[in-house]
């Protein structure tokens, strides 16, 4: 799709609005059986958890002795629904670009569709923000299309495949391209699915008045598809139980305030000048990073959206978001800590250092060591990472129309480990290698790796002060133009807000 | 190899037979509705209903200017569809695909007969190029 230049603006809203939503579902004071309420306590231990709110796996609310009915705990398949829908997330961007700006590329016939079912593929050349961002948001459409009409996440899977497809094929008269493809079909899958899931945070099915209504208007901008089924369906008023895989087994949300300052090298002197920019990010580990691994896909999910400004241009505020959810794991060991897990991953990073995006699958070890919410506490990831398709920026080709990037498979490892100590101290430490071997763009392979340090002090449950240091360097060798080395540093400084509140 | 199996194997290569494996490469015709502009300091062409063609066109034009401003207006979805011009001197001042709505411009060259050259393999679509004389600014 060559025309969905109104979706970045989602990602912004995307992650103010979570914090609307999300936040007095989880923060609010103590209330009743049915309330959204949950302590700290509450988030790392389950089983305190009222009925309605444990993880995945429990009894249902009816089964646990609450007498209100749960439509929503059992959803009927609907596949005409589904199949209808995915037809309207095409359809309206279809007539719109061909009846109302009337552009010849949207003039889709038989012959188009002959022609694209006849012709080799293409690469496109589209901006960064259309390939990287925008492809996956409607990709994640085509994903919910199914998920919100009572299919499951692996039900869900093929679902953004066959969209994108459809779209690529005959949807538009441009020639089919493999990077449009995979990035609407995996990155569908990643984002549609958090999507889902954080829409699910917001709603409540036992609440009322004003409260409903904004909870209602949260699900529905993080994920439009369920929303307007629930307002079809008139679901949007009326109490009923929340089924229990709506709220995740924990949850810990960090909202960071600050100052940003992008060097182009990495030195003492060399940070001394640099962009500054305020800059605002977000954090959510949602589910419990070890536990709920061998959940039901993505039980278990980190996602992290940044905005900075002022933006070079419009195409650069959203600098960041990325998306990895847990697909199965298995213990290692008999001590519960250690597990090998499988997730995916998307990628979006858009700053003034770094163009680079991606749809991943990683397989490591996920470990945990101490006790949460105890004096001490810490988790580490050490990952293998699978790269489906990687954009990284180009030296060397460049398009008119826009695109300044490479496109390739590639491989890597992602490092990572947190700490938490004694209510007060966060620290994080993260390692990001990737290689990427260009199969269209300039004949290249490009190396990046970025070394980060974290850490955050927290006054009380919910305020701290945080700096981060981040490094970034990039090696891309080329065929007959001369290799390019990059190098960048990032230092921010920020006032973090916890979302509900520190694991005590 | 079950009935079934060698069913959608059948029906498989009707349907490459159909759409894959049948394009001959034809040359532009009176139902492509060709049309030249090409006058000292402005020259476009147009073209419709393109279908797999492979063909080169080759025109000479008269460019007062130092470089010319080109107006992508055409439409190439598949093949690959090369705009080529040389200046006077036969020097390349641009060489690049045809493309949808976007302004280029060539290379400063030497004023004079430029060479206009259009490069079709196995393309689809419609062209419509506009090349204006142009001078830098003072």
């Amino acid at each position: 799709m060559r025309s969905a230049a109104f979706l970045p603006a989602t990602a912004i809203v995307f992650t103010g609005l979570f914090a609307c939503a999300v936040t007095p579902a989880l923060a609010q004071g103590p209330r009743p059986t049915s309330s959204l309420a949950l302590s700290a306590q509450q988030l790392v231990q389950p089983s305190t958890l009222p009925a309605w709110m444990r993880p995945a796996g429990d009894p249902p609310p009816a089964a646990s002795g609450d007498t209100l009915p749960c439509p929503d705990c059992h959803p009927p398949k609907r596949f005409w629904a589904a199949a209808g829908e995915l037809m309207l997330v095409q359809l309206i961007p279809h007539f719109y670009n061909a009846d109302v700006r009337d552009a010849v590329w949207a003039q889709v016939s038989a012959q188009s569709i002959k022609n694209n079912l006849s012709y080799a593929w293409q690469w496109d050349d589209n901006q960064f923000v259309n390939n990287q961002f925008s492809h996956p948001y409607h990709g994640s459409l085509y994903f919910n299309s199914a998920r919100t009409n009572g299919y499951d996440f692996w039900e869900s899977f093929a679902w953004p495949f066959v969209g994108s497809a459809m779209w690529e094929i005959a949807g538009e008269a441009w020639a089919p391209a493999p990077n449009d493809f995979l990035n609407t079909s995996f990155g569908g899958v990643v984002l549609g699915e958090t999507l889902f899931r954080l829409s699910s945070l917001a709603l409540d099915n036992t609440a009322t008045g004003s409260e409903r209504t904004f909870r209602e208007i949260g699900g529905f901008i993080l994920d439009p598809l369920r929303g307007f089924n629930r307002l079809i369906r008139g679901e949007t008023h009326g109490v009923s139980a929340n089924p229990p895989d709506w709220r995740p087994s924990s949850i810990f949300g960090v909202l960071d305030v600050g100052y940003r300052r992008t060097a182009n090298q990495f030195s003492f002197d060399s940070v001394k000048t640099g962009i500054d920019q305020w800059d605002l990010g977000f954090k959510l580990a949602y589910g419990d990073a070890v536990t709920d691994l061998q959940g039901k896909p993505f039980a278990y999910f980190g996602l992290a959206a940044e905005v900075a400004g002022p933006p070079p241009d419009s195409a650069r505020r959203l600098n960041r978001l990325s998306a990895r959810g847990s697909i199965a794991a298995w213990p290692l060991g008999s001590s519960g800590r250690h597990q090998f897990a499988l997730m995916m991953e998307y990628d979006y990073f858009n700053n003034p250092a770094i163009e680079y995006g991606g749809q991943s699958v990683l397989a490591g070890v996920v470990s945990t060591f101490g006790e949460k919410g105890k004096n001490f506490w810490a988790q580490t990831n050490v990952m293998f990472d699978g790269v489906i398709i990687g954009a990284t920026k180009s030296d060397y080709y460049t398009t008119l129309e826009g695109r300044d990037y490479d496109y390739g498979p590639g491989l890597g490892a992602s490092l990572s480990g947190s700490l938490f100590y004694k209510h007060h101290l966060q620290a994080n430490l993260s390692y990001l290698g990737i290689w990427i071997h260009t199969i269209d763009g300039s004949q290249s392979a490009h190396y990046q790796d970025a070394l980060s340090f974290e850490a955050r002090y927290w006054m009380n449950r919910r305020l701290g002060l945080g700096a981060s240091v981040t490094r970034y360097s990039r090696t891309s060798d080329y065929t007959g133009q001369p290799d390019v080395a990059q190098d960048a540093g990032f230092l921010r400084a920020f006032v973090s807000t916890a979302i509900p509140g520190i694991p005590e | 190899m079950t009935r079934n199996v060698r069913l959608v194997a059948a029906a498989s290569l009707l349907v490459a037979a159909a759409v894959g494996c049948s394009n001959p490469s034809e040359t532009l015709g009176p139902d492509n509705n060709v049309a030249v502009t090409n006058l000292v300091g402005h020259f476009q062409l147009t073209a419709d209903n393109i279908q797999n063609v492979t063909t080169r066109m080759t025109y000479t034009w008269q460019n007062p200017g130092v470089y010319a401003a080109i107006q992508h207006l055409s439409f190439m979805p598949h093949g690959t569809t090369l705009l080529i011009i040389k200046d006077a001197d036969g020097n390349q001042v641009y060489n690049g695909k045809l493309l949808y709505e976007l302004d280029d411009r060539t290379l400063n060259g030497t004023p004079g007969e430029w060479t206009v050259i259009f490069s079709l393999d196995k393309s689809v679509g419609q062209i419509d190029v506009i090349l204006d004389a142009a001078y830098p600014p003072d």
